[in-house]
């Protein structure tokens, strides 16, 4: 790129800040909309920043609802959920990538099926399991719901992954005196480490964000994870927008932190799963 | 998708990573066998369940009674309803997954180049990716609110509305709002995808293009453009489906409403089962989204398959 | 990587266990009974309530465990569908319909769990309302109706003198308000939104005569001549800019609300609406009650009576723990608590009516003239969803059209 101040250069360049801008925007109104008192939240006109700065509705959430609990909840079932797809795709997508064998293509046909079915069309299907195994309102089972609908797209990062990592640096660790895991262990995994973090990363926040699978199984206040406990706030004849919010904001940032943290793996780690 | 880059690069693969061997079923099974297994507990057995259930007359209440066949389906089939809804899906579909792709592109190469504060934009575009859906729903459908949204508040100050509109409550704009909500969130996954696939593109191919004096624009169409088949080819078919299944947004913002107006036929069909009770009509809907997935998504990797010659 | 695979089975064994040991150890306790109880949100001060109540109750009753899920409305609405679909049933159910459930056999009768005396303390009317072929399958926990509202400034201030009684002088109303304050204020709410739209077209159909159910040919008649000319009148009002832009959008608090801003100056609202306004809006409205206008002068003024149920599920064992707890909930002062923590509530037993706040008593006494949806029949609940969802489609398409598609769908659904 030419790095002279031109024009052209000049548009470019306020139109990406326009269009940050606008992806943004929407939680910087969140924001605003999260410190505002309820008579401005009814206000009619409403008006752009708050007129009073309620930072105060950030302490009463806490109190307003279990809110711990829901982070609880959220980080339990995000993080085990991540794990139990890593441990469970991570052979799988090697393997496939490594050998043939029969039923090969069959296998690879239905993770693809799976990606395609939403837990939502399945719902009833799902509590009936659940129910079955007398499952419900518990964290374990909403762990490995979350865990098996995004298997799918772990297999098929890693397997892309593994593929574009030539077989002769395994070879050349075994005629070190590696076993074919070690070989995977010591090698192949350090250098699929952007592939596992962007699998970390899709799993985690397809967990963290789920919402239909946990309202239908979870049935007590305090095991509810964020995105359904955040609904105690929509009463029938009002809705408590302010710690709606409030709440929302609580639980977005870390999560936006934790991306823009990994950010350079995150490109990293979908160029080598989309080019072989 | 797997299957498809999968095969693709067979060819290229033996020769260049030596797969191995072929191998018995049993061998693979400690490998691919968990994963087997949890995609059977978690996915396939609730599918059965669907399936049997499309097949069963069910009750007012909705326990489930006798087998009956294809009736489910006959009264689906008879439904009027179902057909601006099918009309609808078409359009929210194809329209959602054309304008991220188009929009994505350039956005791709834009935060490909280097300027300052290209950081800031990228991290700009990870907001609405980090953010669950139903919350980016909750506060679009706050900004957009005829009287509480600031969209109205800035139109009305600039003086381009004098009383306020209710565009999610007009049907004729609501779904294009709530298209443009699901375009919203579908872009930051896109253009990543499509920024990783421009950072793969070796320096030096471009490099010497631009020394044999091609334009920026040149560049892009016959070096740039075709090296991101591969990534355009996922991001599209993970978008298809998405796209397809997304239900958080329609329902958070218009429920489907006014009447079926807003419906696409994954919100129909949980309209039909949880609010009007008709869990007869809404599982054969589920098996028919089913094969309407199957169906685009084969459609478009044969496509994109028929046009693979010169990569 | 053996690790990880050693990790994987592990995984997948210990949740088949962890599987199997829960499905083994359920049956197993004996001696503590664990009753689930569902109920909506009818205010965010619910679950405080709910709370407290099921401590003390745990605590006078050592053998009974209350699991409680306190639901938004929409929410409670599918996981009550889900979890009948499923048979895995509640055991108590605070709901809006009771018939569908008391027509598959599945609800404890109210006599099995009430004594006489606690039975004749709820009010007849909506005991008569509880009952499905004649037997009591519920009890009310409690029940609105509505009057019409009034922003007296805007209303008067527009020069209007009396508060309307009849369609004719709503339209002369509206025409005033219209043009005293232009585009500034919306003459007349009207929620058609798929939230409480049974509610809204049931109140100005019924000044019409029109009904959803005939009791006495036993027939659906939601696309009666009375009901179409009403949809018409509603579009009319709308396409004369009388109301707030696509009613069919609209739900009931979004109307409100505008109200409370001194943007709407006329609308329908439940009893509850004054204690909304103060506590939830903080609204310096001034607001003037009525009877809610007829179609045509000389007509008796109806109002909309609705009432919310309480029912049990049949479970093996659980008939002892159901009673105890839904009759603890109706002690006097658990159920005063209860009406305080819904907000502005009529109370549905004769006790706690002679207590009420002297607001509610106007809306008290318009329950004599009272309609109430054809809740006893087992496929209301679906018609009534039906109704919801679609009937604010009449005011931009045909209303003939839209009522006879209703219609279809709830002759469909039968009169059981």
């Amino acid at each position: 790129m030419k790095k002279g101040v031109t024009p052209k250069r000049i548009a470019t360049v306020s139109g990406a800040y326009l269009i940050a801008w606008i992806f943004v925007y929407p939680y910087i109104n969140m924001f605003f909309t999260s410190v505002k008192t309820r008579d401005e939240i009814y206000a009619i006109p409403t008006t752009h920043f708050p007129k009073v700065w309620k930072w105060s509705n950030y302490v009463e959430v806490w109190r307003e609802a279990p809110i711990w609990g829901y982070v609880k909840t959220s980080l339990i079932v995000s993080i085990s959920a991540t794990l139990l797809v890593l441990a469970v795709s991570i052979p799988a997508a090697y393997f496939v990538s490594r050998y043939r064998f029969k039923f090969r293509g069959a296998f690879l046909l239905l993770v693809l099926a799976t990606q395609m079915f939403s837990p939502t069309a399945l719902i009833i299907g799902i509590f009936k399991e659940v129910d079955f195994f007398n499952l419900l309102n518990t964290y374990l089972a909403l762990i490995v719901l979350n865990a098996g609908f995004n298997l799918a797209f772990g297999i098929w990062l890693l397997a892309g992954f593994f593929s574009s990592i030539p077989v002769e640096i395994e070879e050349a660790a075994m005629i070190d005196g590696c076993s074919r895991v070690q070989a995977l262990r010591k090698v192949t995994l350090p250098i699929a480490l952007p592939g596992l973090v962007t699998a970390v990363i899709f799993t985690f926040v397809s967990a963290w964000n789920e919402f239909t699978i946990a309202l239908t199984i979870m049935s007590s206040v305090d095991k509810k994870p964020l995105p359904v406990g955040l609904t105690s706030f929509l009463g029938a004849y009002d809705t408590a927008w302010e710690y709606l919010f409030a709440t929302t904001m609580i639980a977005i940032v870390p999560v936006v932190i934790l991306f823009i943290m990994i950010e350079k793996y995150l490109v990293g780690g979908l160029t080598a799963g989309s080019v072989k | 998708m797997a299957t498809a880059t999968l095969s693709e690069t067979k060819p290229k693969r033996t020769k260049k990573l030596k797969v191995s061997h072929t191998v018995s079923f049993l061998s693979a099974l400690p490998w691919i066998g968990p994963a087997l297994f949890l995609i059977i507990l978690v996915v396939i057995w609730p599918v059965i369940i669907l399936v049997r259930t499309s097949f069963t007359d069910i009750s007012l209440a909705g326990s489930l009674l006798d087998f009956n066949g294809i009736q489910n389906y006959r009264d689906l089939i008879g439904n009027m309803d179902l057909y601006p809804v099918l009309r609808r899906t078409f359009f929210w579909v194809f329209g959602i997954v054309f304008f991220t792709i188009a929009l994505s592109l350039p956005l791709a190469q834009l935060i490909n180049q280097n300027f300052p504060g290209r950081r800031f934009v990228r991290w700009a575009l990870i907001f609405p990716w980090a953010a669950s859906v139903v919350m980016t729903s909750m506060i679009w459908s706050w900004i957009l609110d005829a009287y509480s949204g600031e969209l109205n508040l800035t139109l009305t100050q600039l003086g381009l509305i004098t009383e306020p509109v209710d565009w999610i409550g007009n049907p004729s704009t609501s779904f294009l709002f709530l298209m443009w909500v699901a375009i919203f969130v579908s872009i930051p996954f896109t253009t990543f995808v499509l920024l990783a696939g421009l950072q793969s593109i070796p320096n030096d191919i471009v490099e010497a293009a631009s020394v044999d004096g091609a334009s920026s624009w040149q560049i892009y169409r016959k070096i740039k453009f075709p090296l991101l088949r591969n990534s355009l080819l996922i991001a599209t078919i993970i978008n298809l489906i998405n796209v397809f299944n997304s239900f958080p947004i329609i329902w958070v913002m218009t429920k489907g409403g006014p009447g079926y107006d807003t419906d696409t036929t994954i919100t129909f069909a949980y309209k039909l089962a949880f609010i009007e009770g008709n869990m007869g009509q809404s599982t054969s809907l589920g098996v028919l989204n089913f094969v309407l997935i199957l169906i685009v998504v084969g459609f478009y990797l044969k496509a994109t398959k028929a046009t693979r010659t010169e990569v | 990587m053996k690790k990880l695979i050693n990790r994987s089975v592990a995984v997948a064994a210990s949740f088949a266990l962890a599987a199997g040991a829960l499905v083994a150890a359920a049956p197993a306790q004996a001696n503590t009974v664990t009753i689930k109880v569902m109920t909506p949100n009818y205010t965010p001060l619910m679950p405080a309530y709910y709370a407290d109540l099921n401590k003390r109750f745990e605590a006078a009753n050592p053998g009974i465990k209350v699991e409680h899920e306190n639901l938004e409305w929409s929410d409670l609405v599918v996981k009550a569908r889900t979890l009948v679909a499923t048979k895995s049933y509640p055991d108590i159910l605070n709901h809006n319909a009771f018939a569908e459930y008391a027509a598959e056999g599945l609800l404890h009768k109210a006599s099995d769990l009430f004594t006489d005396k606690a039975l004749s303390d709820f009010a007849t009317a909506f005991r008569d309302n509880s009952k499905y072929n004649g037997v009591e399958y519920a009890v009310p926990d409690l029940a609105s109706s509505r009057m019409f509202f009034i922003n007296k400034a805007l209303f008067y201030g527009a020069g209007n003198t009396k508060i309307p009684t009849t369609w004719a002088e709503v339209t002369a109303a509206s025409k005033k308000i219209k043009a005293k304050y232009g585009s500034r204020v919306y003459p007349l709410g009207i929620p058609l939104g798929q939230e409480e739209a049974q509610a809204e077209f049931q109140i100005w159909a019924g000044g019409n005569g029109g009904r959803y159910f005939d009791e006495k040919t036993s027939k659906w008649v939601i696309n009666s001549a009375a009901n179409v000319q009403t949809l018409n009148q509603l579009k009319a009002w709308t396409k004369a800019g009388y109301t707030q832009p696509n009613p069919a959008s609209t739900n009931r608090t979004d109307v409100f609300r505008l109200f409370a801003q001194g943007k709407v100056a006329m609308l329908n609202a439940s009893n509850f609406f004054p204690s909304d306004l103060k506590t939830i809006y903080k609204s310096k409205v001034d607001y003037g009650v009525a009877p809610f206008p007829t179609a045509k002068a000389g007509t008796k003024a109806i109002t909309l009576g609705v009432q919310d149920y309480y029912m049990a599920f049949k479970k093996t064992g659980n008939q002892d723990a159901v009673s105890k707890w839904l009759n603890f909930l109706f002690e006097p002062k658990n159920y005063a608590a209860f009406l305080k923590a819904t907000g502005g509530f009529i109370p549905a037993t004769k006790s706690a009516s002679t207590e009420v706040d002297s607001t509610l008593l106007p809306y008290i006494e318009q329950l004599d003239n009272a309609i109430f949806y054809p809740g006893t029949l087992g496929s209301w609940g679906p018609v009534n969803a039906k109704i919801q969802t679609q009937i604010g489609g009449g005011i931009t398409k045909d209303a003939k059209t839209v009522l006879d598609a209703i219609q279809k769908a709830a002759v469909a659904a039968g009169v059981k």
